[in-house]
């Protein structure tokens, strides 16, 4: 009876040590239970920073999706609260619904170039009919005036919206011609709302051999290029390639095959990093070769939609280049530093990951399926940068944290930072 | 929490009470019990002991759609006239809000007292410990258990009986990252049949 005994205890405490190492997720499996939402409710699905014409540090509003329509926030409807109840614009809404009429889904919101905070506050809404990529209707909305929406027509020739830009404020978009021949025909460049139609402003003609699917631009003179191609949704069969704006050539990046790389942050001399699924850091060289990093905080995130802070006003060398973010697997985010230079093959960033994870837990119990993060940096004085990161959890809705420096380790203690729950918080 | 000691207390002190005005017993050393239960469960609270001050959760805030449902099997040997140990298996589930599924197996060394056993009745009083394996979405983990119930079999024949037990299941989530330890309870409602012999 006592060998019975001991021998059931030494399962059990066999089995409990083998799984507590099972630390994939951040939360408890009881939390994640009661974090967990009914099906048809509301899932926030992305977010759109929409930043003042004239003054950069400045945000005019932040445009919110979700399965039920667009949330549009600006200073003074923050200041209201409430805002994130109801949307602004309702998907499929009927005149009945007392809400403005939308055909179809709202899928996408997109800043034309010819925005301008005080005298022209349009941006572009592309609608679709259902949930599978079916041809758009374009609307023009007045963000001084939000009854005043009005359809755009987007002339056939100029092809299809295919892919906008993911840089900081960045307007460019991607157009896909129709062709009949085995090339196919993009072309980059900018776009505006002119009266009911969106005019084009072709800055970049391409004909790759290959489909694109996305796009990552240095800067807005366009010398070189990261494009992916990908045959389906499967981010590990992308292929990326590199193109050089003055020899108009294209170069396969064949090492970067299958490591699933979510985001590009393109240097004016072709060098680049690139940001992979499972949260790995790399870096290209003149010489074509790759410095790959990756760390074990990382290793189990599935998808990873990293954005970063660029050290402009970098004090010392022990301060890193970039501060990026991505998911943590369960909740919260997790800060990453990163030093290594174009110049400098030495990594530094040790000292510097960390990570927040979103507190408390009866009282606002939350696993984190975070679909998107934005980073904002807004110049709040002279010298004092704020450094804003805008969460978007798919079920638990909208944060804000607000950083006072960009040094991982002092945003990794909350003395340094400050969580905004359920507000934008943008408005400075 | 002063009411559930003085309620678990009080059904002790009864089912002594009871087990002195039936001192006959049916069973003898060797014989044994077999049972199919199905446990319905009610989800009762949630308490995150890893972070102070301990924050806790109960009923429709613990993220069930529904009650947990299962199967287990029970299954007892007599050591003596009043007392048979064994175990339970079986599994359990349930649905969160989103209709994920939560899976459970538990794995259970059982003790039952039987303050009451006689030809036609039985009141066994039941404390089990085990471990349950946890599942679900995409997490697993090995959870201790402690459980305490008590109920009742009816026999209709000499062999077979239908039984009922209630009492409470409590669960130790338990991490090396101590503000995700946590322990859980659920109160079983069990229907099943008994085989003697």
């Amino acid at each position: 009876m006592k060998k019975r005994f001991v021998l059931v205890s030494f399962i059990c405490a066999f089995f409990i040590s083998f799984f507590s190492c099972n630390e994939s997720s951040s939360i408890s499996i009881m939390q994640a239970l009661a974090s967990s939402q009914p099906k048809d409710g509301k899932r926030w699905k992305s977010a759109e920073v929409v930043y003042n014409s004239s003054d950069s540090n400045k945000v005019d509003a932040v445009i919110i999706l979700a399965n039920d329509g667009m949330y549009v926030v600006d200073k003074d409807i923050e200041e209201k609260g409430d805002y994130l109840s109801k949307p602004t614009f309702k998907n499929n809404a009927k005149d009945s619904d007392g809400n403005i009429i939308i055909n179809g889904l709202i899928r996408n919101v997109y800043v034309p170039s010819n925005y301008n905070s005080s005298s022209f506050a349009n941006i572009i809404i592309q609608c679709v009919s259902s949930q599978l990529y079916t041809p758009s209707e374009y609307y023009k909305i007045d963000l001084k005036n939000l009854a005043n929406v009005q359809k755009l027509t987007l002339d056939d020739s100029m092809g299809k919206f295919c892919a906008k830009s993911s840089s900081q404020s960045s307007n460019f978009i991607m157009m896909q011609s129709d062709s009949d021949s085995d090339k196919y025909s993009y072309k980059i460049g900018r776009y505006r709302i002119n009266g009911d139609f969106i005019s084009f402003e072709e800055s970049i003609s391409i004909q790759p051999e290959f489909k694109i699917s996305n796009f990552f631009e240095d800067s807005d003179a366009l010398n070189y290029i990261i494009l992916t191609s990908t045959s389906g949704d499967d981010v590990k069969e992308q292929q990326y390639y590199k193109y050089s704006r003055a020899s108009n050539t294209f170069e396969k990046l064949d090492k970067l095959y299958s490591l699933a790389i979510r985001n590009f942050k393109v240097h004016s001399d072709g060098t680049f990093m690139a940001f992979t699924q499972a949260g790995g850091v790399i870096h290209s060289s003149s010489n074509k070769n790759y410095l790959y990093t990756s760390d074990s905080y990382f290793s189990y995130n599935r998808y990873s939609p990293l954005v970063y802070f660029e050290n402009k006003s970098k004090a010392s060398e022990d301060e890193p280049d970039f501060t990026f973010f991505g998911k943590y697997s369960g909740n919260g985010f997790i800060i990453h530093g990163y030093n290594k230079t174009l110049t400098d093959d030495r990594i530094y960033n040790s000292n510097y990951k960390g990570s927040v994870q979103t507190q408390g837990y009866a009282e606002s119990l939350r696993a984190e399926d975070i679909s998107d993060i934005k980073a904002v940096e807004l110049k709040s004085s002279r010298d004092d940068y704020d450094y804003r990161l805008l969460l978007l959890s798919s079920e638990n809705g909208i944060s804000t944290y607000l950083f006072k420096s960009m040094l991982p380790d002092q945003m990794k203690y909350n003395t340094q930072s400050v969580e905004i729950r359920n507000r934008v918080d943008l408005f400075i | 929490m002063r009411l559930k000691k003085a309620f678990f207390l009080s059904i002790v002190i009864a089912l002594f009470s009871l087990s002195n005005v039936f001192a006959y017993s049916y069973h003898q050393k060797g014989d044994f019990q077999l049972s199919l239960r199905l446990p319905l469960s009610v989800p009762t609270f949630t308490s995150n002991i890893g972070v102070k001050p301990v924050e806790t959760i109960t009923f429709g805030d613990m993220g069930y759609k529904n009650i947990i449902v299962g199967i287990e099997a029970d299954i007892g040997v007599f050591t003596s006239s009043a007392v048979s140990v064994g175990g339970i298996l079986g599994y359990n589930f349930a649905y969160d809000r989103g209709e994920n599924l939560f899976s459970r197996v538990p794995l259970l060394f059982k003790f039952n007292y039987f303050a009451v056993s006689s030809h036609k009745n039985e009141v066994p009083l039941s404390l089990g410990i085990g471990v349950n394996y946890f599942k679900y979405r995409s997490m697993e983990h090995i959870v201790p258990q402690l459980l305490v119930e008590s109920g009742f079999n009816i026999y209709w024949t000499d062999n077979w009986s239908a039984s009922f037990r209630t009492g409470i299941n409590l669960y130790a989530e338990l991490y090396a990252d101590s503000k995700k330890n946590n322990i859980s309870a659920t109160i079983p409602l069990v229907f099943g049949v008994t085989y003697r012999k």
